[in-house]
């Protein structure tokens, strides 16, 4: 009996170990709350030091200093989704137009794609890449070297995607909010599914992701939460600290910024 | 006199010219009272991306116009040409739209305008 005892205390306390081990280092601490006044952000990327943010409702992008003040309103757009910032350069999905336009200094342009959009959710950039969530035709549209892959189509099974809002490239792989499957999917360039991230975590419509070398965060909308993953998929961090409908997440320098449409903020959290 | 009959002439011309113009401001008004407002109530309606999705699907029915998405009161309200008058068969065109934008429409309520309790019709499309 006393033995029964014994191995299920050292059991318990071998799986206790083995997760206290598999997770990172550092933790994601709340830190404060920077108010948009009659703004409603969807979409947030950074750039040095400022902040991108897609005002949805009022069809403008706008640059914030980190403080949260507007430096910069760029009008005119129809609908702009998450966004993304590569060389100075800041990518703009515009949802009711089908099309992709970039801020470049004070001139606006569009990015030719070879496939026709239905709501394009994101765009994500890397070196000779270019990937587009295309929300109503449930796939993602990678341009690669010149080369069009579609990755996806309607469904719920591996590979499928349903309703997708956010994508991200990082490490040669592509990360798709798969919102309405209530997961993230991983493939490669190729489109071959690699693996599915937070499926068992009750995530309520996965609207916004973002990846760094070490880990996945992905905004739950309505479950006000933001869940971060390491690389091999295990739940790392759970974050609710002043989320309201959370929908794009941003990190630099030790902090992540949150996009939170429904209270019209940004809640900034700080690495410990 | 004839300097006289001129003048008052020149005054009932000037008068007629302020009379056109103002009937010509009143005419778009006149108009908008001719609209149909359009109310769907749409069950699931709450992030950004569904919101503004139906948006973009609604904005290709012909004539659309002061389209708003209440996403707090899950409503959805437009004006479309009153003519045709057959609501029937836009309410089904209405519908589809909705269903296709990935929404279960919950009821869908016309009113002519200017509003009145005898002109609003309402249908109530199966719930899926």
């Amino acid at each position: 009996m006393n033995r029964l005892v014994l191995t299920k205390y050292t059991l318990t306390s071998l799986v206790f170990l083995l997760l206290w081990g598999c997770q990172s280092d550092t933790r994601w601490k709340f830190d404060r709350l920077i108010h948009l006044t009659g703004v409603a952000p969807v979409g947030i990327a950074i750039d040095q030091n400022a902040l991108w943010i897609s005002d949805v409702q009022n069809n403008r992008v706008i640059k914030l200093g980190r403080d949260g003040k507007i430096i910069q309103s760029h009008d005119g757009f129809q609908r702009p989704m998450h966004l993304a910032v590569y060389r100075a350069k800041v990518y703009v999905p515009e949802y009711l137009t089908d099309t992709i336009s970039v801020i470049d200094g004070d001139t606006t342009s569009n990015l030719r794609l070879s496939e026709q959009l239905d709501a394009p959710g994101s765009v994500a950039i890397a070196e000779n890449t270019i990937a587009v969530a295309d929300f109503y035709n449930h796939r993602i549209i990678l341009q690669h070297n010149g080369q069009t892959t579609t990755i996806g189509y309607e469904g719920h099974g591996p590979g499928e995607l349903y309703y997708p809002t956010d994508v991200d490239l990082a490490q040669g792989m592509v990360y798709v909010a798969d919102a309405y499957n209530n997961r993230v999917q991983v493939f490669d360039t190729d489109g071959n599914i690699l693996r599915i991230v937070g499926e068992r975590d009750s995530i309520q419509v996965a609207t916004g992701l973002v990846v760094n070398q070490e880990k996945i965060y992905v905004t739950d909308f309505e479950g006000n939460r933001v869940l971060v993953y390491l690389q091999d998929s295990l739940l790392d961090q759970i974050i609710t600290d002043s989320l309201s409908s959370p929908t794009d997440i941003a990190i630099a320098e030790g902090f992540m910024y949150v996009a939170n449409y429904e209270s019209k903020t940004i809640a900034v959290f700080k690495e410990q | 006199m004839s300097r006289a009959i001129l003048i008052v002439t020149l005054f009932s011309i000037m008068g007629t010219g302020v009379f056109a113009q103002a009937r010509q401001t009143t005419t778009p008004e006149k108009s908008t009272d001719t609209r149909l407002s359009v109310e769907v109530n749409v069950h699931g309606l709450s992030c950004p991306f569904c919101a503004y999705g139906l948006e973009k699907k609604l904005k290709t029915i012909n004539g659309i116009d002061n389209l708003k998405i209440l996403v707090d009161k899950g409503l959805v309200t437009f004006t479309l040409p009153a003519a045709p008058a057959d609501t029937a068969s836009r309410a089904q065109t209405i519908q589809k739209i909705v269903k296709d934008a990935g929404f279960t429409p919950q009821g869908i309520v016309f009113v002519k305008s200017p509003a009145t309790p005898e002109a609003a019709q309402e249908t109530e499309p199966q719930k899926e």
